[in-house]
């Protein structure tokens, strides 16, 4: 049986969990999964939290969107999870991650944003993945505002009750159901080749915007 | 026949009988009726002696007086909410291998006494408590099946099949007497001739004719009437005919007309996999791949393969998936044949690895790969591998069934640099160059200088092929910031991709 993320007989289960087993429920229960990246888990409000929907926006191309997406692939391995990348430009160089995440990743690689959409909603109601991310960036902002709201609260609402970390990468804002949208804005000079990938990572810059409330309390862990 | 006397002590032959087969396979057949067996009365007509005959009916059809042997108008006549089917032969003959290889892994040496029934050579068990226990266990395998079983356990194969008329789950043969009690005499496999010579000297029972005295019996009726004593008072043994049928895992059906929509194959498909996961169980296997094989009216055979991604013989689970491969197989022409064969391994090897990562749910996940598969293309999805070669962009999609997804819980390693996204196909560009590096691009009108550069790296290969490459490499920063890998090549200057 599944019980729906944030719900109240989530809570109740956790509660009786805790009771008896003490604090070592907390890491099922929704406690925040770090990036790696101090900026960004003061950003994320402490990291990537199960259940949630983020939308990043690439306001500009090279601004760090493909550096999050391998961060997320570390978190999936690190967190002995998998993650799904529906590839709606068919872009992802397997070459250009570490190797070692690759058999972490489920690609889904698509041309259109239409099949996009259809292959994530399918993967959405697959409870295998601790990441669902979707890459819709390349594809003109005015196709992406024409994608239905309903659609992108359909995927908000399974990844919630899969417990799915969704990561929605766009050019431009266009994820109504978000909860968190991360603006990556600023790019990364030529030297950034010769650097550090984890220092890299550590100084991504991304402005954010809070759109729901809900799960995003940002309050102690337990909080679910 | 080939006999011998009984020259060992205790009960070593096991029989097991399923009782009211056509009904049991009827019910198993079509699963709707499984809820109404206790309530409506049900019957079985057998059609194979050139008219209807009641093969078998539930207890219902029993209570109202229907027996077996009636014409339909005599079964209807005595229960009149009667409902009346047909055999399953084929679910008959499922039904009856279940019980045959699952006895196998009892004993080496079980014979198909007919069927529905199988007799067993249980000397190998020292102890009768042991050989009971066998009994018991076969007994709960086929009530896991959702068959009911009935065992005997006697000093003689004879007296171990009678056994099992006895109506009890299993009963022990210790008392000749008081077994004999109550056996009716027909049981012993007389002719008809016989049975009404027996009729006219009163005879009625199996224990009447035993008290019959021997040399009467040997001067009335000859040398086949004291072999019927002697089995009967279990002096005789006759010896068991081993079955060597192997487990198959495999159902065919061809259809007399072409099949065009999904349901009618889905239907079928369930009954194939409804007789496959009994012979599963009985021989203790579980399904790790899958063949569908769609014979089209057009000739050409169209077959999926699958790999489960893990070893299952849950019904249950084989339909679902099995109706996913279905649903995700395009054919253009009715279909005529269906097959599905199992590729098997032993259920019980199977052990979890602690080192490695695995799904949550692997048959949900193969649910959804299989309708992904349907809409995106199977080369379009996988767990992307990373080619043992210098070409650009070499990789392959493992089939995430077998591999994708299971991982291996490697450390990570440091890389430097910013990772970097292709354009598939790389797109033609215009590149200025001065002194062989770089200096302006222009890619659909747009021009842009460029602001700082990185190469070349070149690098060829292939080149004992028929598709030998060389190219160039460089990594530019343009104006407005963005980086670039760009290469030449024979055919020009394309932009491979952009850093970030």
């Amino acid at each position: 049986m599944v019980i729906p993320f944030g719900s109240e007989r989530r809570k109740e289960v956790f509660a009786r969990l805790r009771q008896r087993f003490g604090t070592d429920v907390s890491r099922l229960e929704g406690e925040a999964l770090r990036t790696g990246a101090g900026t960004l888990d003061a950003i994320l409000r402490g990291g990537w939290r199960r259940g949630g929907c983020y939308e990043v926006v690439e306001g500009c191309s090279g601004a760090g969107g493909t550096l999050l997406l391998e961060m997320c692939l570390e978190v999936a391995r690190r967190e002995r999870g998998f993650a799904a990348l529906v590839d709606g430009r068919d872009g992802f160089a397997p070459d250009a991650v570490d190797e070692g995440l690759l058999p972490h990743l489920f690609w889904v690689r698509c041309r259109e944003v239409g099949v996009a959409l259809r292959a994530a909603e399918l993967l959405a109601r697959d409870g295998n993945f601790l990441f669902h991310i979707v890459d819709l960036r390349g594809h003109a902002a005015s196709g992406l505002r024409r994608v239905p709201a309903a659609t992108w609260y359909g995927l908000q609402r399974a990844a919630k009750h899969s417990g799915q970390i969704l990561v929605v990468f766009s050019g431009a804002a266009c994820v109504a159901s978000t909860t968190l949208r991360l603006v990556l804005e600023e790019r990364f000079g030529i030297e950034a080749l010769e650097e550090e990938r984890a220092r890299l990572a550590a100084a991504l810059r991304a402005g954010s915007e809070l759109r729901r409330a809900s799960g995003f309390a940002g309050g102690p862990p337990h909080a679910g | 026949m080939r006999v011998k006397t009984t020259g060992e002590d205790g009960v070593i032959y096991g029989s097991v009988h399923l009782p009211e087969l056509p009904l049991q396979a009827l019910l198993r057949h079509r699963r709707e009726l499984r809820g109404a067996e206790g309530k409506g009365a049900l019957a079985v007509l057998d059609e194979s002696g050139g008219h209807s005959v009641v093969a078998a009916m539930n207890r219902a059809a029993h209570a109202a007086g229907v027996r077996k042997g009636m014409r339909p108008p005599q079964a209807l006549a005595r229960c009149r909410g009667l409902r009346l089917f047909p055999r399953a032969p084929e679910t008959e003959a499922a039904v009856s291998r279940f019980l045959l290889l699952a006895a196998r892994r009892l004993c080496p040496l079980v014979e198909a006494t007919e069927p529905g029934r199988v007799t067993l050579d249980l000397r190998g068990l020292r102890e009768q408590g042991e050989r009971i226990a066998a009994l018991e266990s076969l007994c709960q395998r086929g009530a896991e099946a959702g068959l009911t079983l009935r065992a005997g356990l006697a000093r003689t194969p004879d007296h171990a099949v009678w056994a099992t008329l006895k109506g009890r789950p299993l009963h022990v043969v210790e008392d000749l007497d008081a077994f004999l009690a109550g056996l009716p005499l027909r049981v012993a496999g007389w002719t008809p001739r016989q049975m009404e010579v027996l009729a006219g000297w009163g005879i009625h029972s199996l224990e009447a004719f035993r008290k019959l005295p021997r040399g009467a019996v040997a001067r009335r009726m000859g040398r086949e009437g004291v072999e019927i004593l002697e089995r009967i008072e279990g002096s005789r043994c006759r010896l068991l005919r081993p079955a060597r049928e192997p487990p198959r895992f495999e159902r065919r059906e061809t259809f007399e007309t072409g099949i065009e929509s999904r349901e009618a194959l889905l239907f079928v498909l369930r009954r194939q996999v409804d007789e496959l996961v009994l012979e599963l169980a009985a021989a203790d296997r579980a399904a790790e791949g899958v063949d569908v094989r769609l014979t089209q009216e057009s000739g050409r055979p169209c077959v999926r393969p699958l790999t489960l991604p893990e070893p299952s013989a849950r019904e249950e689970t084989l339909a679902r998936i099995l109706a996913g491969v279905l649903e995700g197989m395009r054919t253009d022409s009715p279909i005529r044949g269906l097959e599905v064969r199992l590729r098997t391994c032993d259920a019980r090897l199977r052990q979890g690895d602690l080192f490695s990562v695995t799904m949550r749910d692997p048959v949900l996940f193969t649910r959804t790969v299989d309708r992904l598969a349907a809409f995106v293309g199977e080369g379009m999805l996988g767990s992307p591998r990373v080619s043992d070669t210098w070409r650009p962009d070499a990789f392959r999609l493992a089939p995430v069934k077998e591999e994708g997804i299971r991982a291996a819980a490697e450390p990570p390693r440091a890389r430097r640099g910013l990772p970097w996204s292709r354009f598939r196909p790389a797109r033609k560009i215009l590149v200025w160059c001065a002194e062989g590096a770089p200096v302006a691009v222009e890619q659909g009108g747009v021009s842009s200088s460029v602001r700082a550069r990185r190469g070349p790296w070149t690098s060829s290969g292939d080149w004992w092929t028929e598709t030998p490459w060389e190219r160039e490499e460089w990594d530019i920063e343009l104006e407005d910031g963005t980086l670039c890998r760009i290469h030449r090549e024979t055919g020009g200057w394309f932009m491979e991709g952009i850093y970030g």
